[in-house]
This record gives structure tokens, sequence and C-alpha cells, in this order.
């Protein structure tokens, strides 16, 4: 079973997602900070991240960073809404897989996930 | 040899001297004193041209005796008054007795007087010179005395009537009577006069002539502000010291006033344009604040979708999932109406009666990103639920998030973060303090706190103009703002008034 | 010249016409002193300057004014405070003009700078009397008439003046005849 990693500091979100990706099959994993997260993925690999941007401790940007130092394939997806820190451009050339803004379209997110990690 | 004949050259040896025998007649006379007794004749008796003045003896009937020798004396001609001061000679061989003198003179006229001449006086003799030159003295005081009188007549006339260099003077200078008569004006005050349809000779404008009777201490000069014709004048009076007259002292002040206008208005879009801009640094976390609750109510509502179409769905589930929308729903609603009437440009807004609550509750929700990701909890204590006061509700929660954004940035670092607002009720105001767990900040610093651009933070961080804005705000609400002393941590007092007359209201 | 004749000038311009012609007359003349001390000495420059500005200002022939001004002395210098000197002189136009030279004398010793003119009367008659006027200063013959005339007035002597040898026309010096 794959394993998705999600970090977002709002934790509704967090929730609902992880229900939607664990009925989907995956095994999840969440963090509500960027800090949380690299602390876990010290621990235990995981297939895939999907990640909000404004967070506290260590934002998405920078946990953007410090995963494709750490692993350079992991796909990664970041959530940007409309902040002028990082722009889809800038996400891209970080090593971004995707860029999402919020809110986003539930299929959309789905179907993104499938395609990076060629098949459920 | 042949003795030398004095007596025969007496008269021309010794011009002011008297030889008299004992029957006191004059046997020769200096030829300058004879000139000086009219009417003399070889002969004559002394005392029929002169009188003994010292030494005193009036009842002395000659001086040709042996006690006279030698003894000094003093004549005085019966005539002219002239006094001779001299020595008497007895010559006991001759038994006559010669008086040589001097004239006792100061003055030319008493000389002249005297009927003595320029040409009775040897050429050798320097008694003329020493009256000459004591007169010329006397000449040369009087004429200097002459010079100083017309030189304090010109200058008081200069007092009167100012001179040249006040005249070339660029600046109005005006000088009216007590009741308001134009006695003098310089060049320049010329277009002011032809401004105020007055002349030298006539009369200021009524309204100068009351502020003239209306300065109370005369002895001070006060300031006036008139408007004609679009300029402005500023008159300083003077009162001139020992006449009922005053000095007017112009200066068109139009342009000052007008570039003051200007700054004014400059200065004022300045601080609407950082208001926007300080809006801007909030948009971006503003926007991200509406945009995740909307996912959160996209998500929830998507699996609420796709849940009810199973055939194990539970209704319980469907309770929990459709609340969870419903408050963030409300959450979102609550974010965007700040937002909404924070853009708006609420200064002239009246002020309403509002409950302090819904101010911080509305403060808090703008601010929970912020706080978020500054990892620094917001507490709030109010002492009453209840607790209302008037103000223009969007403008305070500005103000409030202002002071916020500072601390949160401020205590960024700091292993503590906390920022505490504690509202309570004193008498006739309600107080805000605003607490963050940063250490307090120096004296220094705390001076210059509010000045309009001061900041403690980097370039790309502060502006300084977040600060000012508070102010303003809680100025306009008729309250007031200032760092608390003596607290172990940085506190802003906020007092605002718990209520306003209507006129305050709607200033 | 000493400052007492500028002075005297400036008297009389202003007794007889004023002081704005007095002011005229001197920015004329390029004299920048506000005043003039009667002890102090002045180059002779100046008092010619005067003369010629105020013929000029007044529009009157040049002979006339250095004539009036001559007279004026006479009564200035009397009330300048030289009066009782004047009276030590002599008290008749013959007696003083005699003394003349005698009084000129008797001022240099106070007014060191002083260069006088010698005055030396000769054929003295009981109703005239001839002056001789020799002196280093040109075109001042006029105002001897002037001091002359005025001599007449202050000793109450009606007299009249005749200048009988110019030395303008080569003479030696000037003389003139008084007769009274």
């Amino acid at each position: 079973m794959k394993v998705i990693l999600l970090v977002d500091d709002e934790l509704l979100l967090l929730k609902a997602l992880a229900f939607d990706f664990q009925r989907r099959g995956f095994e999840v994993m969440t963090a509500s900070n960027g800090a949380e997260a690299w602390e876990k993925l010290q621990v235990k690999t995981v297939d895939l991240i999907i990640s909000d941007l404004n967070m506290p401790k260590l934002d998405g940007k920078g946990l953007l960073v410090k995963t494709k130092a750490l692993f350079p394939q992991m796909p990664f997806i970041l959530f940007i809404t409309g902040s002028a820190i990082l722009n889809e451009e800038e996400a891209k050339q970080l090593g971004c897989s995707e860029v999402l803004s919020k809110p986003f379209e539930r299929e959309h997110l789905f179907k993104t996930v499938e395609r990076l990690l060629g098949g459920g | 040899m042949r003795p030398f004949n004095f007596e025969e050259n007496l008269p021309d040896l010794l011009p002011f001297s008297i030889l008299i025998n004992e029957k006191n007649q004059i046997l020769s006379l200096g030829f300058t004193l004879e000139k000086a007794c009219p009417g003399f004749k070889p002969g004559d008796e002394v005392f029929s041209h002169f009188t003994l003045i010292d030494p005193p003896n009036p009842a002395l009937s000659s001086w040709c005796k042996a006690e006279f020798h030698k003894k000094a004396g003093t004549l005085e001609q019966k005539q002219n008054k002239l006094n001779l001061r001299g020595q008497f000679f007895f010559d006991s061989q001759s038994q006559l007795c010669l008086f040589v003198g001097q004239p006792q003179i100061r003055t030319l006229s008493q000389l002249a007087d005297s009927g003595i001449g320029l040409a009775d006086f040897e050429p050798h003799d320097l008694m003329i010179d020493f009256i000459l030159l004591y007169q010329s003295a006397e000449a040369s005081l009087r004429e200097s005395q002459r010079i100083s009188q017309l030189w304090s007549v010109i200058d008081k006339e200069q007092k009167k009537n100012p001179s040249s260099s006040i005249d070339l003077s660029p600046y109005p200078l005006i000088r009216v009577s007590e009741l308001g008569f134009i006695k003098y004006a310089n060049k320049a005050s010329e277009p002011l006069l032809l401004e105020m349809g007055t002349d030298i000779g006539k009369k200021v404008p009524q309204e100068i002539l009351s502020w003239i009777s209306n300065l109370s201490n005369k002895s001070t000069t006060e300031k006036y502000e008139i408007q004609e014709g679009g300029k402005l004048w500023v008159f300083e009076f003077a009162p001139v010291i020992g006449q009922n007259e005053f000095l007017i002292f112009a200066r068109d002040e139009t342009e000052r006033i007008r570039i003051n206008d200007w700054m004014r208005d400059k200065e004022q879009a300045l601080l609407r344009a950082t208001q926007f801009a300080n809006l801007g640094e909030m948009a971006a976390s503003i926007v991200h604040e509406i945009n995740s609750p909307l996912a959160v109510i996209a998500a929830l509502s998507g699996q609420l979708r796709e849940l009810s179409a199973e055939r194990d769905f539970h209704p319980s589930l469907y309770q929990d999932l459709a609340k969870s929308i419903e408050d963030t729903s409300l959450r979102l609603g609550k974010i965007v109406n700040g937002i909404r009437t924070l853009s708006r440009n609420s200064e002239a807004d009246p002020l309403v009666l509002t409950s302090v609550s819904e101010i911080l509750e509305q403060t808090k929700e703008l601010c929970k990103q912020r706080l978020q990701r500054a990892e620094t909890t917001l507490l709030i204590q109010i002492e009453d639920s209840d607790l209302k006061l008037p103000c223009r509700a969007v403008q305070l929660v500005q103000a409030l998030i202002n002071l916020i954004y500072n601390a949160c940035d401020a205590i960024e670092k700091n292993d503590e973060r906390w920022i505490k607002i504690e509202v309570m009720q004193k008498v006739g105001k309600v107080h805000f303090i605003v607490t963050d767990s940063g250490k307090d900040l120096s004296p220094k610093i705390k001076q210059r706190f509010f000045e309009p651009l001061f900041t403690t933070k980097p370039a790309e961080r502060g502006t300084g103009l977040g600060l000012g804005i508070t102010k303003k705000i809680i100025e306009q609400h008729l309250g007031s703002i200032r760092l608390q002393d003596s607290t172990p941590h940085t506190s802003f007092i906020i007092e605002l008034p718990s209520e306003v007359s209507v006129k305050e209201a709607k200033q | 010249m000493y400052g007492l004749i500028n002075k005297a000038m400036q008297d009389m311009v202003c007794t007889q016409f004023g002081v704005p012609v007095w002011e005229r007359i001197k920015e004329k003349a390029q004299i920048d002193d506000p005043v003039f001390v009667g002890m102090k000495p002045y180059p002779d420059e100046i008092t010619y300057r005067l003369a010629n500005a105020a013929h000029e200002v007044l529009k009157v022939p040049l002979d006339q004014v250095m004539e009036g001004f001559g007279e004026y002395w006479i009564i200035y210098t009397a009330e300048e405070g030289y009066g009782d000197l004047m009276r030590l002189a002599g008290n008749s136009v013959k007696d003083f003009l005699v003394n003349l030279n005698l009084l000129h004398q008797r001022l240099r010793n106070t007014f060191t700078e002083l260069k006088p003119p010698v005055i030396t009367c000769t054929d003295i008659k009981e109703h005239s009397l001839n002056v001789h006027y020799e002196t280093e200063r040109p075109g001042l013959a006029p105002m001897v008439v002037g001091l002359l005339k005025g001599l007449g007035k202050r000793f109450n002597t009606p007299l009249t003046v005749r200048h009988t040898t110019k030395k303008s026309e080569g003479a030696p010096h000037d003389i003139f005849e008084v007769l009274f």
C-alpha cells in the first residue's frame, strides 16, 4: 500500500482528506506543519506528499526544499493559496510535481495523485 | 657809562605799572594801563583811578610806605573794573612806590571793554595768545555741543520718520496712530495698502483698527491673520514706546499656508495609501484564510456526496459532516465580512455603540492565520461580556490588528510567544490593554515609538506606518494610546471614551 | 582753509536759500563730509568747489557769490565767537584794517595751518585809504570786496570799494580803494 503524507494546519481538512485517501486504499500519515512532517519523514518513508503552503514552524516551501534534498524523486503536491511567497513557476523550479490552489476540486486531486503514483 | 633811564622808559618796559609818590600822585603809568584809564593825566591822584582790593584796607591813605615793600596786591581800575594783580616795590632812597602788575582777565571781551586793543600788546606778550587759545577751546566746545545737538535732532527725526534703510526693507512696515491713521508706510507696504483699500494719511480697515484697540497690555506684540482676496497676511503689532502709535510688521503668508495645506493633503493621502498597503500586507493571509475554509467546505461536501451514495452510510456521519460544513461557512462569512468592511474608507462613519466581544471576535478571526504561522497564542480577557463602546468597529479592529501583527513580528524569535488583550471598564473609559510576551521596551525606544516612521523592524518587514495608523484611529475615536511603564512585558494601553456626545460623534 | 570758512558758506546758503539747496550744492561739489568742523583745516579745493557749485545751483555769477560771501563772513565770524577778538582789533574800519595782520598773526598760534593774506593799508586819509591784498590764492578778489563792505556795515560806516588794480590783469597784487 502506498503511503501518502498529508501536511496542513487546517485540521478539518486534514481529517477529511485522510478519510478520503484511506477509503481509496492509501495509508495516510498526517502532520499539521512542515517541521512535524519532516520529522515523520525521517522515521518512515512515504510515496507522496501533499502539503499546504502557509504553515507555522516550517512552511510548505521549506518542506519542499528539504524533501527534495533528501528524496529528489519524491512526488510533491503543493497547495498555493494566492500567496505572494511562492508562485507556480518557482514551486515547479524547486521540484514541486504539481501545484493546486484552494479550494480544489476533489476529483482533480485524486486523479493527480493516481497519476503521480502510477496507479493505487 | 651812562645809567639806563628807567623812569623815562618805565611805561614801555612795564605796560601795567604805576609809579606814585608819598602824596599819591601818579608819576608814571604803563602805556597799556594808560589806555585803560580814560582821562588820565600825569599827576592824577592814584585813588581817583584805582581802588586797593588787596591787602584790603579801605582806610588806607597811601601805599607809598616801607611796609608795602614786596607785598603782593590787587588793584581795580575804577571805570572799567579791570583787575590788576601785582607787587609793590618801595624804594627808600627815592621814597617812591612802584606797583608792577598784570591784568586779571579771562575773556577777550573783558579786555575789549577796558579799552585795550591788540596793538597795545607787545608781539612777544603771550597773554593774548593764552586768552585766544582759551577762547578757541571754548569755541571748539561750543561747536561740538552744536554738532551733538544736531545729531540728536537727526536721530529723533529718524526715530519719528524711519530712515531709508527701513524704506528699502522688503517687508511691509506701517506706522499707525492710536486712531488708526497711517502715519508712515514704507515702499514694501504699497501693495498691502492697495489691497486694504487705504493709503498713508487714511485709516486702516476697521478690522485692523479693532485689533489695535484690543491690544491688551500695551507693551506686547500680537499676531493676527486676515484673509483678503485669497491672500493671507500676518500682522505683528508693536507699540511705539512713549508715543500713542503702533508699528505694524506685515508678512504675506499666503504661500506658506498654501504649502501647509498641500502638505497636509499629501500627508493624508499617504496615510490612506499606507492603510491600503497595510491591507495588502494582510491580503496574503486573508486570501489564505478564505481559501482554507473554502477548501474544507469543498472537501467535506464532496465527502458528504460520496458517502451518502453508499449503502452503509450512517446518518450520524451526515450530521457531523454537515455541521462541519455549516460552521466553516459561518467562519468564512465572518472573515469575508471583516475584509469587506476593512476595504471601505470608513473614516467618516458615525460612532456606533458596538459590543467589545464582537470587536475582539473579528480581530481574532482576521489574525488567526498570522498567529498560527507565528505560533503565537492570543488570549482575550473581557471583564464584562456585555461591555459596549461607541466606535467605528472596522477601524478599531484594524487598530488592534496592527498591534497584534507588530507583536507577532516582535516576539517571533522568542521562546515564549503570546499576546494578551484585556478589556476593562474604568470611569467613563474603556481600557484595552494589549500585552505581548516580549520584554518591555527601553525608555528611549518608548519615547520615539509613536513617531510616524519609527520602526525597529528590518526594512523588508517594517514600514513603521502601522502604528501611526493605529494612533490616528485611536485619536479619531477621541482616545489615547501609550506604552505602559514598569511592566515586565511590552504593553500598550488604549483608553477610549465609553460615551461620546453627539457633537463629538459627528466630528 | 579752515572749516570755519566752509561753515560760513553753508550758513549763508542755508539761511538765505534753505537746507535742500545747500544739500544740492554739496552734492554737486561732491562733498561727503556731513559736517564741517570749524577748527579743522580743509584743502582749499573744497572751498573752491563749493563756491563753484553754489554759482551753478543758484545760477548767480561766481563773482557775486564770492562778494556776498565776503560780506557774510564778517557777520558770521563775529557771531561764531570771534566778535570780541574783532573788537580788540579795532573800533573803526581804519583801525581794523590796520590791525588785521596783527590779528592774523595772533590767530596763527591757535590756527597753526593758517595761511592768511597780507593786508597792507596805504595812503590813509580821513575819508579814504588803499588796501593792498597779497595772497597765494587766486580768484578771491571779489570776496575782499565783500569783506570790505561787510566791515563798513559792522562799523556803521557807509563806504564804497573800487578794485583799482587787478592781479588778474597782470598786476603784482590787487589794490582796492575804499572811500567813506
